[in-house]
This record gives C-alpha cells, sequence and structure tokens, in this order.
C-alpha cells in the first residue's frame, strides 16, 4: 500500500518533462516521439496528445506558464511551439552547435540556451527571434533556469561552477565555485528568495538570493539528484535522480517538507527519473521515470 | 612540396608566428626553407577535444599512484608527453585526471581515481592506476583529462582504450558507433605486459595544447 502509486501512466514514449496545469486538470507529458500528451491526473486517461516535432530532440523545456515549448534538434535551431495547438510560433536563427540546454523566462519573454563544446551561453529575444546577448560560461553542459520574476539566469556547469547573471545586462550576480561536485537540477522559491540545485554530490544546496550564501544542505538522497521540483506555496520539493552505475536500478524519490527541512515521504522509482511535478494543491506529485511512464503518487504517506 | 606553395611572405609569417624567427630580416631562400621544415616538424596538431562530462570534482591531490593495493582493477600506467601547437613545453601546465572504478562508478566523495598531475621539466607525465569500468551514459572505457596551462587555451578530453570490447576488435572502423567517440585518435593502442605477479596494461597520452 505505502508502496504503490495512485496511477501508472504509460506513455508509450520516454517522458522528459512532466507538468501539472495550474487547475490541476491535466497532466502534461513532454515525450521525446514529438508529442506532447496531456493527462487527465484523477483517471490517467489520455485527454488529447499534440505532435509537435519529428526531430530526435535534445534539449527541450516548457515555458514556466506551460504555453510554449521550446526545443532543439539536430537542425540546430531552437524552434518554439504553442503547446495547446502544437504550432511553431518562433525559430532561432541556426546556430554552428546544436544547442543542449534551454530555459524559457516565466514572463515568456526571453530563452537562453547553451552549447556545451562554445562555452556560452546564449540569451535570446522570444518574439523576434534575436540573439540579446552572449554570456561567457564555463567549461562543460549546464543545466539553465531563470529567477521567478524573470531578471536573474543561472548556469550550471560540469566544471562545478554555479553562474548567476543578470538578463538584461549579462553582467554577473554571483559565481558560486565552492560546490564540491556538478549540479544537474535547479529550484527557484516561488519568491525567488531562495534558490537549491541539486545534483552529483546526492545533496541539495539551498541559498538565499540577497547575498547568494548557503543557508541548507537536505541531505538523505540515495542516488544522484536530475529532477527537482517545488510546489506552488514553495512548502514541498520532490527530488529525483539515478543510479551512476546503471539506470536502470531502482532510485528514490524524496518528498521534502520544506520548513522543517525533513523528508515527508520516500518512494520507489523504477529506474532513472527524468522529471518529477507537484500538483498546484500539493497533493500528488507526479514522476517520469525512463521506463516510459508517468506515476502519480500521493505527496503524504497514506494513514 | 607543401613549402613551393607559400609564398615566401607566408613562409616568414609562419616562422615568426611560431617563434622561430623574430623578424623577416635579410634570409637566404635556403635558411628560410630550413627555418620553415624545422617550425613544421616540431609544429603540433592539438589534442582533439571531448565532452568534459558530469563527474568532474575540484580539488583533486597531485598523487601519481592512484591504485591502492588490492585493487581489483586491472593494472594500467598512463604516460605522455605535454606541448604545445609550437613544440615547446608547457610550463606550469595542470593535468586533471579522473576516471571511474572498474564497475564504471565515479568517487564522489573522495578522490579515488582523481589526481591533478603536473608534468617535469621534460615535460612528461605519468600516473598508476586501473582500466576504467563501462558505464551507461558511455559504454566505452574512458578516462577524462581536464588539462589547463598559462598562456594556453584550456583542453578537455578523454582518452580511450583500443582493446575495450566497445571497439570490437577494430577501433578503426568501430570507433564512431553510437556517436559516443569523437576522434579515432583518442582511442589509444594498449600494450599489455606481464608485470610482477599479474599482467598489466600501458598506454601513452600525449597532449597539444593551443596557445590562448
Ligand atoms: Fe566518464
Amino acid at each position: 500500500m505505502a508502496d504503490t502509486p495512485e496511477r501508472i501512466i504509460t506513455a508509450d514514449a520516454v517522458v522528459r518533462q512532466v507538468a501539472f496545469t495550474p487547475d490541476g486538470g491535466s497532466l502534461i507529458g513532454v515525450c521525446q516521439d514529438g508529442q506532447v500528451r496531456f493527462w487527465d491526473p484523477q483517471s490517467g486517461a489520455l485527454q488529447r496528445a499534440v505532435p509537435w516535432t519529428k526531430e530526435d530532440l535534445r534539449g527541450v523545456t516548457l515555458s514556466p506558464d506551460l504555453r510554449l515549448l521550446a526545443a532543439s534538434g539536430p537542425e540546430k535551431a531552437i524552434k518554439v511551439w504553442d503547446l495547446k495547438s502544437g504550432e511553431m510560433r518562433h525559430r532561432m536563427p541556426a546556430l554552428p552547435i546544436a544547442p543542449g540546454e534551454l530555459a524559457i523566462s516565466p514572463d515568456g519573454k526571453m530563452l537562453a540556451s547553451n552549447a556545451e563544446a562554445e562555452n556560452t551561453v546564449r540569451l535570446w529575444d522570444l518574439a523576434a527571434a534575436k540573439q540579446l546577448l552572449t554570456l561567457p560560461d564555463g567549461l562543460g553542459d549546464s543545466s539553465l533556469l531563470f529567477s521567478p520574476d524573470s531578471s536573474l539566469l543561472v548556469g550550471a556547469n560540469s566544471d562545478t561552477v554555479l553562474r548567476v547573471w543578470h538578463a538584461g545586462s549579462g553582467k554577473h550576480v554571483a559565481v558560486i565555485d565552492d560546490l564540491p561536485v556538478t549540479m544537474f537540477a535547479m529550484v527557484f522559491s516561488p519568491d525567488g528568495r531562495y534558490f537549491g540545485a541539486a545534483g552529483a554530490d546526492r545533496t541539495i544546496h539551498v541559498f538565499e538570493t540577497g547575498g547568494w550564501k548557503k543557508v541548507a544542505a537536505l541531505n538523505g538522497q540515495p542516488e544522484m539528484i536530475t529532477a527537482l521540483a517545488l510546489a506552488p506555496q514553495g512548502r514541498i520539493l520532490v527530488a529525483g535522480g539515478f543510479d551512476d552505475v546503471t539506470v536502470k536500478n531502482p532510485t528514490k524519490v524524496l518528498i521534502w517538507d520544506v520548513p522543517a527541512r525533513s523528508i515527508m515521504r520516500t518512494i520507489p522509482a523504477r529506474q532513472r527519473v527524468e522529471s518529477v511535478a507537484i500538483s498546484p494543491d500539493a497533493q500528488w506529485v507526479a514522476v517520469a521515470d525512463a521506463e516510459k511512464t508517468v506515476q502519480v503518487w500521493s505527496a503524504s504517506p497514506k494513514a | 612540396m607543401k613549402f613551393s606553395g607559400l609564398t615566401r611572405r607566408q613562409a616568414l609569417e609562419s616562422c615568426i608566428s611560431r617563434g622561430l624567427l623574430l623578424s623577416g630580416a635579410a634570409l637566404s631562400q635556403t635558411k628560410l626553407f630550413a627555418a620553415w621544415q624545422a617550425a613544421e616538424a616540431a609544429a603540433q596538431k592539438p589534442t582533439a577535444r571531448e565532452v568534459l562530462g558530469p563527474f568532474y570534482k575540484k580539488g583533486a591531490p597531485n598523487v601519481k599512484q592512484l591504485r591502492p593495493a588490492g585493487d581489483p582493477g586491472f593494472p594500467l600506467t598512463v604516460a605522455g608527453k605535454v606541448v604545445n601547437t609550437k613544440g615547446q613545453l608547457v610550463e606550469g601546465v595542470k593535468i586533471d585526471i579522473w576516471h571511474s572504478d572498474h564497475h564504471g562508478r565515479y568517487d564522489l566523495v573522495g578522490f579515488k581515481y582523481r589526481s591533478q598531475l603536473t608534468a617535469d621539466e621534460k615535460g612528461l607525465y605519468t600516473v598508476e592506476t586501473i582500466l576504467p569500468g563501462h558505464y551507461d551514459d558511455r559504454p566505452a572505457q574512458h578516462i577524462h583529462y581536464l588539462i589547463s596551462a598559462p598562456g594556453h587555451k584550456t583542453l578537455v578530453t578523454q582518452a580511450y582504450f583500443a582493446t575495450d570490447p566497445f571497439f570490437e576488435g577494430d577501433p578503426d572502423k568501430k570507433f564512431a558507433k553510437r556517436n559516443i567517440v569523437h576522434n579515432r585518435e583518442l582511442v589509444r593502442p594498449v600494450s599489455l605486459y606481464e608485470g610482477p605477479g599479474a599482467p598489466r596494461a600501458a598506454i601513452t597520452f600525449d597532449i597539444c595544447m593551443e596557445t590562448a
């Protein structure tokens, strides 16, 4: 009982990113087969599937408001689709190297991309499909994330450094270079006052964004962390990851009570976790795994 | 002959840019040709780049012996020379190397199989370790390198092993399989020999850095 999900949704393709719609009425899955699937989180029934690309996907990201979807593929151009209609809205000019990681700002105005071999992050004006800034980045692949007010962009590189830029000017706000290893996943609190990063050391490092000082370290994840999600109220944090020897090994998803800094629930995943999401009412947690399923769990342990 | 395709000015520039001539002062064609030939022989192709990978860790100690007594891995010696594209020794070079254990697992808590090496006065480095294992995301055995030196571009690369079953005995044909390895030259021949008490392996991995 404790270790069974409420529902298992079979997605027919690996789900790269999951998200609950703000009204909680749909669970969105961005699938590696180039379809976005919408499921009813209560019944698990497929509501609709929107085909949007046939390309072999590299970077893919949903905008925080879930209206847009950006992806990069072998064509080396970032394309942006309307999530509802599946129509392509914007297409950035082609780049020398296919971008890896992507992020869309919460205000829907900017897109950030990076390419490992270039050691740069590019900042784009989404509507104009024009590059605004080229930011010198560190070594290796990096994850990108905008702050909730869209004023900051954070890049986490595999040189183990976190770089925080002012998105308007491209100037460094902070460079955090005392992390021991690479951070793979990042999250901001809804008010932007706190920032969390987690990765190869299985720890969630929490910073306050006034001075970018570390204020907490949440330990307890058995595997490396690649997916983080924070409930809209910021009280519940979900973390999932992968076993570093084989993605086929089972993993654990941890649900944290953030104010108490304690683990509320540990749920099993069958293998590598691709993405996690929390419903707007913080009742449900969705876990997308590498076995092409999305599992919906209750966030709090059953009595 | 390549030289004949160059103008005198190009040849001079080529020599000057490689630090062989201070200026294009009056030189006979023969002397210029000799200088150009010497420069050409000394000039090196920069080592191919590879991805950094997710498991780099800062602050590794400078340790030449990475193989603890009783390690179940296959003993391996890695050695090489560090030069730049001008054929010069590289001052102050730091060679970060790291690899997995024989099961394919990286140490992210401590610094097992991680070292920041330096090169000696002849530009040589060497490390005693084990053959890395295989893991899902990169199923070819490999050693990661991050090499930095003042006045040079930081080089991120990886060394692979021609004996790796991944290459099916034919690295020439199979090196690009599954888009894992991007350069044939990074797949190094492996010498296998009888060491004290056990068979051992050795590779050379020479490094050529670009000046910044
Ligand atoms: Fe690796």
